[in-house]
């Protein structure tokens, strides 16, 4: 049309799409209730991608450089931090020790330097990842700022707030540890904050001097940031002493099975089983204990329903009349098709037995496969509502008597959702409809109708504009999308990597060929936290 | 290209929505959300047998809980039309503008933000866009008009009052179409005459495809074209005859990539026109009125052929892409009838509405006796009917208990308890009222404020201070307390784990300054300092309620002006003293943190308020020094009730006062008590006298400090300052004695008597002698005095007689003399030793064996 064309008042116009299609990550509101309630509480300031201390000395140290260089914007800070996160990984890539190099693991933007690597040297300058503030802001601003080591942009000093980023007093501490590592390195003189290539052996000086896995060759920047973590012998915030007792339970769990280390499952078992063992109501041991197993429940409580979801995505998608399912017909039609009976995890069940001699009988059958056996099972693809719901019976079955449990089973096991119950709110119900008398099928029904379909309609309402629906409520019908991906939403991290590689990092354990030996400092840890 | 989001978005003071259909869930999950804070009226009328079926299948979904904001915060109406209600008009409008959308989605998120849909879009700065929304203000007040509904039309009269400055006027000429008295379809061709082309689309035909030979028929196109979407409702091979018959060119075109729900008409000729908006291409939405068919609403208009082809050939929507299709493929399309109404139910509920008792009021069109209603919500219970009577055609009759408030639909039940009418939502007018209007709204963002307080300087001081504050936690944590303990208060400070769940449940954290060690937790004190620094300081806030205006600058217009509103008055008070005492709530104390900071943002508030002369004249010196006694009470409390401040070991005490003295609370409270203590103050001595337990306490430790040395010297006056009265009150508090001094003359000439009526062994409690040092100090210039102890009963009364530098006497019973003269110097000595009179009398003295005999 010609630009020259004046289009009247109220000429019409299609109407642009307002929302993102997206796969969403939380599609039960469950994930939530793990990453905002659970481990802040648990292990307050540490997420899931804060995994490596020495990016805490290296972040530090960056910021009061950058403030040492004159300062600027917080988007020239970003550049900043990003093209030397790029050099840093360069040189961790360099990394001559073993188990680190190429593989090294809990890097920031292990693939963006692949093709420079390729190439060869010298190399060009690049940008870590994608973001402002790059891997700073993704994964270690938090975890600094509940340590007081940063203060951020906007923060207030002398009145003044601040209009970047800024080490604190104790942050810039731990930067100057970690600057007399690489003071005389060429990387530092020559090259942080320049342009030209960057030769192998300035690389290699650098890796040599500051890499991830030296930190063991910094005794000073260690201790220091041990202390940021954890606090001293004499003063400890709660936060630090939360912190001390989470690294302390899963330092028990790594002495007992080194398998913990790289198996998540298996520190779970651990977690589960430490907490089940808890029976005084004190001691910080006890307490701790039960807090994280019952965190393991709630993890395993998720993970039934996502099995239930994914089922009922793929069924729904199959079996949905043109125009959907009335209310009345999706839950008959639920029942009938993925809970008429048969067997579940090999236990032969009938949808109208009582609910309650089902989970006994289940449980009995299965009383010697640990929880998170049967989670792997129910896991395994094509998901089968029932295996969920056979977990979340199992897992109701082995719940502890809770009143003579520390309390901190309550206190984690009660966290919930703006939509979905917690872990002990759930198998409360599930309990009541039990007390009842309730047939198995009408407790299926309802916990796939509430928890299940209903919530997830209500979650993608939530998101709205992000569209992340797998099934809606659409002028009374349910509808399922065909083209939306129905496999069930994993795990959330429970801080099983943070918690190992920092603990490594910070000396409290080594590899030993295919062992794991707990160090002095790790045993001083555990006694500081349980006196054992 | 339109986006809908940019005008459902904050800013709105009324917004009033008709729609064929209505998707509660995502109006209420976020399409509300989007229009922001009250105040904000929203209207949704919707196709009442449409929003019936909807409700139904909530019902039978149970999932009417979900709808948590209908009848509280927006009104629903289902509307009937001779068949369907189906436009799709959407109005935004305040006092300065407004701007409606007129177009084929309806009111939800196919219809708004992801469907083929096209819109209008005319703003009130347009003088067109203007005549366009007056003509639908006609067309809407005329529906208004019919339904008899006081809330509609209440709301209705809102809107238009309210955007009068605009929305006034007549109407005139406009693009603006709907089919109250003629049809949309004869409008168009009146206004087209003849057309060389027409270009159709729409997603449903009537069966016959009579409403297409009609136009076709009127127009005389020498070539059509027709886009259909992906599953259109139309008997294909009956529109292809109709084509075909019509001896035109034919172009037939696909959308393809979804289900096109556009509906839109042109005739392309010497002049082009173009119509859009709700009406399908069906004889029902086309050629009749609303009162035999559809109730529609449209926008025809005259425009450029180039635009209106390409209206039609690009639809900017990312998916959709355009093809020619051919006949056989138009064949193959299937007619389905739509459904019909829903079974027509025996009793019609015309309303439910919420009384200010809880009751609900039921409003139906024909008389019934007695009867029940069911509601659903959270939960679905029955409940009786009360007798009814009649009004203007109307039958009303009353729940005769309170209904839930989770309740948000209800329906009448026949005796046999089976759902005989349709369902309604159940309105509640004081809710719906507060969404809607400012000055009624007795909500706000400082609890006990309103909403047009806020735009006070005081209001905006403590909505300021309630920012980096936290008052509320301490009520919360006491409530919660009092729940558990089941309204009998729960023990201080030995909260169970159950309470601790609660609190961090509600939010609030346990953060201790000092540790259990007796240690300062210096984390806790860095925590502390970044949240000081977020109160906002004294200059602060003195800006807010004096800002400093420039000469050039004609006064302020924004806030009301400052003024002795008694109500505004009394509502600050309310506000201040509900803060003040939060600070002395033992509950208060489980967040160390914020209770020094809130100690400082009210210190820095009240200390402003003292400063203010327009907040004085809100909050009166006598208030103020209520404010100031609660605040130093609950923070510092006495030596025998201990507030937070005075629990604390020394170590920590000194920090929080240095933290504080770094932010200047220490001077602002100097400078805030030293007003009220000024010797010059009529109540100078009731201050000092109640403020006694911690005046010299904070004065001592530096909390409270002048600005200048004659301020300090005022300060340590009051706080040093005493009379009997209180000298009796601090030896009450210090020894435990109730002493009463009295100036009768007794064994020596003038001297004043100490009665303690009590304990009765003056001679050997160690506390007399301090009681006599005491009151030394306190009148040094006194140099006999009488001590009476006991004798309450009239029989074992003891009596001792001073007078310095000289034999003292004593009857104990009997009487006996001291062995040494009795000095100043003597008495600080026995009262530092813990040391009791017997030890200066002798014959007590041997009578005593344990007491240590005085050289």
């Amino acid at each position: 049309v010609s630009s020259v064309v004046v289009k009247p008042v109220g000429f019409p116009a299609w109407i642009k799409p307002g929302l993102n299609i997206t796969n969403g990550r939380d599609q039960l509101s469950l994930a939530t209730i793990t990453i905002n309630q659970i481990m802040p509480i648990l292990v307050p300031g540490v997420v899931a991608l804060s995994r490596r201390a020495r990016y805490l000395s290296l972040y530090l140290f960056l910021l009061e450089e950058y403030h040492r260089r004159g300062s600027g914007t917080q988007d020239q800070l970003s550049t900043f931090i990003k093209r030397a996160e790029y050099e840093y990984l360069l040189a961790v890539r360099h990394c001559s020790r073993d188990g680190c190099g190429a593989d090294a693991t809990a890097i920031i933007g292990y693939f963006e330097v692949q093709d420079a690597l390729d190439k060869g040297p010298p190399y060009r300058r690049g940008e870590s990842i994608e973001g402002v503030l790059g891997g700073y802001a993704q994964q270690y601003r938090s975890l600094l700022q509940a340590m007081e080591l940063v203060a951020p942009k906007g923060y207030v000093v002398n009145g003044k707030p601040l209009s970047v980023d800024r080490a604190t007093t104790r942050g810039a501490v731990i930067a100057a540890a970690f600057r007399a590592q690489l003071a005389s390195s060429a990387w530092y003189k020559r090259y942080l904050g320049h342009g030209q290539a960057i030769p192998a052996k300035v690389l290699e000086e650098l890796s040599d001097r500051a890499c991830l896995c030296r930190l063991d060759e910094s005794p000073t920047e260690r201790g220091l940031l041990h202390t940021s973590l954890f606090g001293t012998r004499d003063q400890q915030s709660e936060d630090q002493k939360a912190r001390i007792a989470a690294f302390a339970l899963t330092l028990e769990a790594i002495e007992a099975d080194p398998k913990v280390i790289d198996d998540d499952s298996c520190w779970r078992r651990h977690l589960w089983d430490a907490g089940m063992a808890a029976v005084t109501r004190k001691g910080v041991r006890s307490q701790t204990a039960a807090g994280w197993a019952a965190l393991v429940g709630k993890e395993l409580y998720q993970e039934a329903l996502a099995v239930i979801w994914s089922a009922v995505c793929e069924w729904g998608r199959a079996k949905q009349p043109p125009d959907g399912f009335t209310p009345r017909d999706l839950r008959a039609e639920l029942v009938k098709g993925l809970c008429s009976g048969g067997r579940v995890f090999g236990v032969k069940y009938s949808p109208k037995e009582p609910v309650r001699h089902f989970a006994e009988r289940l449980d009995r059958e299965l009383i010697d496969v640990h929880l998170e056996h049967i989670r792997e099972r129910a896991w395994l693809p094509p998901h089968d509502a029932m295996n969920g719901f056979g977990l979340l019976l199992v897992l109701w079955q082995r719940l502890p008597d809770l009143k003579s449990m520390p309390v901190d089973w309550q206190v984690i096991g009660r966290q919930r959702s703006l939509f979905q119950l917690g872990l002990l709110g759930a198998t409360d119900s599930v309990g009541s409809l039990a007390d009842s008398g309730t047939s198995v099928a009408d407790v299926f029904e309802s916990v796939t109708m509430r928890w299940v379909v209903q919530a997830h309609d209500r979650v993608g309402c939530d998101r709205l504009p992000n569209y992340i629906f797998r099934f809606r409520f659409v002028e009374g019908r349910w509808q399922f999308i065909r083209t939306s991906n129905t496999d069930p939403l994993s795990l959330g991290d429970s801080r099983h990597d943070a918690i190992t590689y920092i603990s490594q990092d910070l000396g409290f354990w080594n590899r030993d060929g295919e062992r794991a030996k707990i160090t002095g400092q790790g045993k001083a840890l555990i006694r500081g936290a349980f006196g054992t | 290209v339109i986006d809908v989001r940019n005008d459902f978005r904050r800013g709105w003071r009324h917004v009033w929505i008709s729609t064929f259909t209505v998707g509660v869930v995502e109006m209420e999950d976020y399409l509300l959300n989007q229009l922001g804070e009250p105040p904000i009226e929203v209207t949704v009328l919707a196709d009442a047998d449409r929003l019936q079926r909807q409700f139904l299948e909530l019902v039978d979904s149970e999932q009417v809980e979900r709808l948590s904001k209908v009848g509280a915060q927006y009104v629903l109406r289902g509307m009937r039309a001779g068949q369907r209600f189906h436009p799709k008009t959407y109005f935004f409008g305040n006092a300065k503008r407004g701007a409606l959308l007129v177009g084929s989605g309806n009111a939800g998120l196919s219809g708004l933000l992801n469907g083929a849909e096209v819109f209008a879009r005319f703003r009130s700065e347009d003088e067109d866009g203007r005549a366009a929304i007056r003509s639908w203000r006609d067309w809407m007040g005329g529906i208004v008009d019919i339904q008899a509904d006081p809330l509609l039309r209440d709301r209705w009269r809102n809107l238009v009052t309210a955007c009068s400055s605009w929305l006034a006027g007549a109407s005139g000429p406009s693009a603006f179409v709907a089919n109250s008295d003629r049809s949309v379809g004869e409008q168009f061709v009146e206004r087209v005459g003849q057309a060389k082309t027409l270009l159709l689309t729409a997603p449903y035909f009537d069966e016959k495809a009579a409403a297409v030979y009609r136009l076709v028929k009127e127009l005389k196109p020498q070539r059509i074209r027709l886009w259909l979407g992906e599953r259109p409702n139309l008997n294909g091979k009956r529109l292809r005859e109709v084509l075909k018959a019509s001896g035109a060119k034919i172009e037939l075109s696909r959308y393809d990539g979804d289900f096109v729900h556009a509906k839109i008409v042109a005739a392309i000729g010497k002049r082009s026109f173009l119509l859009v908006g709700s009406p399908n291409l069906s004889i029902a939405g086309m050629w009749l009125t609303s009162r035999r068919g559809n109730c529609e609403a449209g926008v025809l208009l005259e425009a450029n052929s180039e635009l209106i082809s390409d209206l039609f050939e690009n639809p900017k929507r990312k998916g959709l892409t355009t093809r020619m299709m051919d006949w056989s493929e138009l064949g193959e399309h299937t007619y389905e009838t739509p459904e019909g109404p829903s079974t027509v139910v025996p009793v019609r509920l015309l309303r439910a509405t919420r009384l200010a008792d809880g009751r609900c009021e039921f409003e139906t069109a024909a008389r019934r006796e007695g009867g029940s209603v069911r509601t659903f919500g959270a939960t679905v219970e029955d409940f009786e009917l009360g007798p009814g009577y009649e009004a203007s055609e109307r039958y009303l009759s009353t729940s005769t208990d309170p209904i839930p408030e989770a309740a948000r639909l209800a329906a009448v039940t026949n005796a046999a308890g089976r759902v005989i009418s349709n369902l309604a939502v159940i309105d509640d007018p004081e809710l719906l009222k507060a969404m809607g209007q400012v000055s009624n709204r007795v909500d706000s963002h400082v609890r006990g404020l309103i909403e047009s307080d806020l735009e006070t300087p005081v209001g905006q001081l403590l909505d300021l201070l309630r920012r980096s504050c936290n008052f509320e936690y301490a009520w919360q944590a006491r409530e919660i307390v009092n729940k558990l303990a089941g309204g009998q208060g729960g023990q201080e400070e030995t909260w169970d784990p159950d309470t601790e769940i609660e609190f961090m449940a509600a939010g609030i954290r346990r953060r201790r300054i000092g540790l259990s060690s007796g240690q300062i937790n210096h984390l806790a004190l860095d925590e502390l300092r970044a949240m000081l620094q977020a109160v906002p300081t004294r200059e602060r806030m003195l800006s807010i309620v004096n800002p400093v205006t420039s000469r050039a600058d004609p006064p302020s217009r924004k806030g009301h002006e400052w003024g002795d509103d008694r109500r505004l008055a009394v509502r600050l008070f309310n506000v201040l003293e509900r803060w003040c005492l939060a600070i002395g709530l033992r509950e208060a104390w489980f967040d160390e943190l914020q209770e020094v900071s809130n100690f400082e943002g009210l210190v820095q508030v009240l200390s402003v308020v003292a400063e203010s002369v327009e907040l004085r004249a809100l909050v009166p010196p006598e208030k103020l020094a209520r404010l100031v006694g609660a605040l130093f009470k609950g923070f510092i409390g006495s030596p025998n009730r201990p507030g937070y401040f005075r629990s604390l070991q020394k170590g920590p005490q000194l920090e929080i006062v240095e933290l504080l003295d770094a932010r200047g609370a220490t001077v602002s409270a100097g400078s805030l008590v030293g007003i009220l203590v000024d010797p010059q103050n009529a109540a100078f001595k009731a201050h000092v006298v109640d403020w006694k337990p911690w005046l010299g306490y904070c004065v001592e430790l530096g909390l409270i400090k002048g600005n200048t040395s004659h301020q300090q010297d005022q300060l340590v006056h009051a706080a040093s300052y005493m009379d009997d009265a209180l000298w009796e009150q601090s030896i009450k508090e210090r020894l435990g004695l109730k002493v009463k001094v009295a100036h009768d003359k007794e064994m020596f000439e003038a001297a004043p008597v100490l009665t303690v009526r009590r304990p009765n062994n003056l001679m050997t409690n160690p506390n007399f002698v301090l009681l006599v040092e005491s009151y030394l100090t306190y009148q040094p210039e006194e140099s006999a005095l009488t001590v009476i102890a006991g004798g309450s009963d009239g029989l074992s009364e003891e009596r001792l007689g001073l007078k310095l530098n000289e034999i003292a006497g004593a009857r104990c019973p009997a009487f006996v003399e001291s062995t040494v003269p009795i000095t100043k110097e003597l008495i600080r000595k026995l009262a530092e030793e813990r040391r009791s009179w017997s030890d200066c009398f002798e014959a007590v003295a041997a009578a005593e064996p344990t007491s240590t005999a005085m050289h």
